[in-house]
């Protein structure tokens, strides 16, 4: 074998770096025993985990404390009409999201007609419209006053046969156009992964196009869907700022009034308990279907069909529905709202609104660095960490985003405020405690930092534990492995991530109502301060705010879902 | 007599935009015969399965099944009314059924249907997996639920979709062999399609080589290797060499390593011609050259390759031309060393220079 001088260095080279990468490593080695340290890693994890115990103990403990006078108030008058509609509006809300998001799924991802592209992204944009917008557009638009009603009303002389839009049918008629891009986004999945294969399949058996749809396409497709719907069912179960708009009484609704109305807290708290339990049992047919949906996967990735292309009736009437769904859902909200923002847009660009716009986005940029740093390190560590106490940290910290904000702030509304009594009693300061920003950056930090922890853990698992170890055999030390390989791969995650809590941020109702400290506000907080006084217009310039804002992420996932295409 | 003609392909011709995916295409299948597409990726071969099962409209052309027109003279049955059954090359098996529903998806639901989903399990090898489900089968199972359910309605056309290319070598041969008794034992009439010439050798009784659109030659496997009617055939098909050579007469070329004369009986026959003097290629499977320690006639070995039974040398002739050889492998020689061969070329197949 030949060496040329040019290999013999290079040989050199490579000889001497262990010994320079054991010294540089020395340095990665801290950071390494940092994290691997008996006593650091587990003080971390606790902090982590500790908001979400908190919240779910202080709401279970007050099934111990029972307010007995209030309660009984409850019971009699509230609750039960509470959980009554709370159940009509997710029985409902679901229904209608599935059917719509289903159906129009499978025409943009296995059919083919005209406008079909445009509409296969253009109906993920309702997604950028917080719930509590959307409701003050559709009630602004239909309610009596509205132009809708007055203009009826002048061409028929009365109005009186328009359904009334404070009702369940409103409600639910808004909230599924809120949330039907989540089945949309799940179902459309799970349809382009079968393609037309498995009608095929089911033709070559004798079974029509439409018969293998339900017979064939539909039961592959159902964990997906289920998946999709549970989403929606929790979505609403959390939801405050829609249904308080449309004077709808929920248990969220229910929750915020005992507090804010009859000054109890244990009462709040153990309304909580009750759509607590609701949460749980979601979440439990949530695991059970997500166990259903791995081995539905197929194996082999369907080789690219081409689609099935509509003619005749069929076609017209899918492009008629896929237009009525994204007028309804996105076109007609935001004429309304912009046609109440500009006469005085102007005007209404005053400090004031800058005002809210400031506090809004700094809140927003901490709350995220925060979450995105925290996150990243829960990431980084539990990769290294394969430990138990690690893995049910992870899970106990990434399970807050199921909470409903109202759960969450009440939950960690009342211990705070019991060991701020603890702390005044024993004579220590605790004026840090309540009145600041503590407790709602608490409750942030527990409701979203799943979803900060998600989009980073996705790309670290592209990380195989093999390429540490090729790095590693190329001679680079634990720190130049993080800086070279790891960071260069997680970094699009880490985007992705603080992108998503910022927008959630600035989205966010219950929590930012009821934690704030007094005098501060975020637009979120305007918005719906506004509209439950019935000043639309108003409200219209801060919702289109937050709506802009909305949009990014939605460009984002647009995006994404794009090349997959 | 021989079976009636049971499937039958005319001049099938499918365009997407300007290219001719399809170019008048024609073929027959009788009664029970197995037939087979082979090719690359590209010249077609999907496309006119899926034509056949009625998935594709065809732009011109014609397939009948036992004489009645599928596609063609203006009508399309849609493939749910054609009763072609069909086993997809990722299997398609619906994956939220157990393998006994997945087999008597296609079957009314009664108790006959059930003995008979049952019984082709057996027949398959999978008796006792009935109650699994797809995802907890390999592939090779998975592929076997896939071929029961599609000959369960008892289809008049059974057609395949490179049924193999998702599993191991080892297992492909052993499944071919065992597909083609199942097939043969319920006189099933199948087409299949692959790229793979020990697949299409070993299932088929009739080999189809497409190239570009087209099929240049429809024949058995034994003629097609043998007695290969183009240049693509013979380069597709098996391994080879070309060289140089003159025809003297009738049926008769001189080349470099001998004469070589066309027997009577032979697929070949039409193939030399008679035109005296003509400068043609003729093609040397590794089979035609014999190794001889005692002949004369000698080549020296530029590369050989090992392959268990036999080896495969490279044999560099005194003119420069190179031949492969195919050789017992207990002679194993080295490399630049000459090595006698003698001829047995029982098919001469010459084309034009």
């Amino acid at each position: 074998m030949s060496t040329s001088p040019a290999n013999n260095a290079a040989l050199e080279d490579r000889s001497a770096a262990p010994f320079e990468a054991l010294n540089a490593g020395s340095r990665a080695g801290l950071v390494q025993r940092l994290l691997n340290s008996k006593a650091i890693w587990p003080v971390f994890l606790l902090i982590l985990c500790l908001p979400t115990l908190l919240a779910l103990g202080s709401v279970l403990a007050s099934l111990f404390n029972l307010d007995t006078e209030t309660l009984a108030h409850l019971l009699e008058h509230l609750l039960p009409a509470a959980l009554g509609n709370t159940l009509l509006l997710v029985f409902g809300t679901a229904t209608c999201s599935a059917v719509v998001g289903v159906a129009l799924a499978w025409l943009t991802a296995v059919c083919d007609f005209p406008l079909r592209r445009f509409f296969s992204w253009a109906l993920l944009l309702p997604m950028a419209i917080p719930g509590y917008v959307m409701a003050f557009a559709f009630v602004g638009l239909f309610e009596f006053s509205g132009p809708v009603q007055s203009t009826l009303r002048s061409w028929f002389g009365s109005s009186s046969w328009f359904p009334d839009v404070y009702s369940f049918g409103g409600v639910t008629i808004v909230m599924s156009l809120v949330l039907y891009p989540y089945v949309y986004l799940i179902a459309r999945n799970a349809f382009q992964t079968q393609g037309r294969r498995s009608i095929e399949a089911g033709q070559s058996l004798g079974l029509s196009p439409v018969k293998s749809f339900f017979r064939v396409s539909l039961p592959m497709a159902r964990p997906w869907i289920v998946a999709g719907v549970l989403l929606v069912v929790m979505e609403t179960l959390a939801d405050f700022g829609t249904v308080a708009t449309f004077n709808y009484d929920t248990l969220t609704t229910l929750i915020y009034k005992s507090w804010f109305s009859l000054f109890s807290l244990p009462a709040a708290l153990q309304v909580a308990s009750v759509l607590l339990l609701a949460v749980v049992v979601i979440m439990v047919i949530e695991r059970r279907s997500r166990a259903a949906q791995r081995y539905s996967q197929s194996q082999h990735v369907s080789l690219a069909s081409s689609r099935f292309v509509l003619s005749g009736k069929r076609r017209w009437l899918a492009v008629l529905f896929c237009t009525l769904v994204f007028l309804f859902a996105f076109v007609m909200p935001s004429l309304r709202l912009l046609s109440w923002a500009m006469p005085n847009l102007v005007s209404d660009l005053n400090s004031h609104f800058f005002g809210y716009i400031w506090s809004t986005l700094s809140l927003a940029t901490f709350a995220t660095a925060l979450i995105a740093v925290l996150a990243l390190l829960l990431a980084y560590g539990a990769r290294i960490n394969q430990s138990l106490p690690t893995k049910f940290a992870v899970r106990i910290s990434t399970l807050g985003y199921a909470l409903p904000g109202t759960v969450l702030a009440i939950g960690l509304f009342a211990p705070i405020s019991m060991i701020n009594h603890w702390l005044q009693d024993a004579g220590i300061p605790s004026s840090w405690l309540q009145g600041t920003f503590l407790i709602m950056l608490m409750a942030y930090g527990v409701r979203f930092m799943a979803v900060a922890y998600s989009p980073i853990e996705n790309n670290y698992l592209r990380i195989t534990p093999s390429i540490d170890d090729a790095a590693h055999s190329l001679g680079l030390t634990g720190l130049q492995v993080l800086k070279r390989v790891h960071l260069p791969i997680v970094r699009r995650g880490i985007l992705t991530a603080m992108v998503l809590v910022f927008v959630d941020v600035m989205k966010e109702l219950p929590i930012t109502l009821m934690t704030r400290p007094f005098g501060f506000n975020t637009l979120a907080v305007r918005v719906f301060e506004l509209s439950s006084e019935g000043l639309w217009q108003r409200a219209a310039l801060p919702a289109l705010a937050i709506m802009l804002v909305g949009l990014i992420p939605v460009m984002l996932l647009i995006r994404k879902t794009d090349q997959n295409d | 007599m021989t079976n009636p003609i049971w499937l039958k392909v005319t001049d099938a011709t499918v365009e997407f935009g300007s290219s001719h995916v399809l170019s008048g295409v024609s073929f027959e299948l009788e009664k029970g015969e197995i037939g087979c597409l082979l090719g690359s990726s590209g010249c077609g071969k999907t496309t006119l399965l899926r034509s056949i099962a009625g998935f594709e409209k065809l732009n011109s052309g014609e397939v009948a099944i036992n004489q009645q027109v599928l596609t063609g003279q203006g009508k399309h049955v849609p493939a749910e009314q054609r009763n072609v059954g069909m086993v997809f090359q990722d299997y398609a098996l619906f994956p939220h059924l157990s393998v006994l529903k997945n087999v008597m998806f296609g079957l009314r639901e009664n108790g006959q249907s059930k003995q008979k989903a049952l019984g082709l399990i057996e027949r398959v090898g999978l008796a006792g997996k009935e109650n699994h489900m797809p995802h907890q089968l390999s592939g090779g199972e998975q592929q076997r639920v896939a071929l029961a359910r599609a000959l369960a309605p008892e289809p008049v056309l059974l057609l395949l979709d490179e049924p193999f290319s998702n599993l191991d070598v080892s297992l492909r041969e052993r499944l071919g062999h065992e597909v083609r008794e199942i097939l043969k034992e319920t006189n099933t009439t199948a087409l299949m399609v692959t790229h793979d010439q020990m697949e299409a050798f070993a299932i088929a009784d009739k080999v189809g080589v497409m190239n570009g659109g087209q099929i240049e030659q429809w024949a058995n496997a034994y003629d097609i290797y043998h007695c290969p009617n183009s240049l693509f055939v013979a380069g597709f098909v098996g391994q080879g060499s070309l060289i140089e050579g003159k025809l003297l007469d009738c049926g008769t070329v001189e080349t470099v390593l001998g004469v070589f004369k066309q027997e009577e009986n032979n697929c070949c026959a039409a193939s030399v011609g008679c035109d005296v003097g003509k400068k043609v290629k003729v093609l040397l499977r590794p089979d035609d050259i014999i190794h001889d320690d005692d002949s004369p006639l000698q080549g020296v070995v530029r590369k050989k390759s090992f392959r268990g039974a036999d080896f495969m040398y490279s044999l560099a002739l005194p003119n420069g031309e190179l031949i492969t050889c195919m050789v017992p492998s207990h002679h194993d020689h080295p490399v630049d060393e000459p090595i006698g061969i003698r001829m047995e070329v029982d098919h001469v197949v010459v084309f034009d220079n």
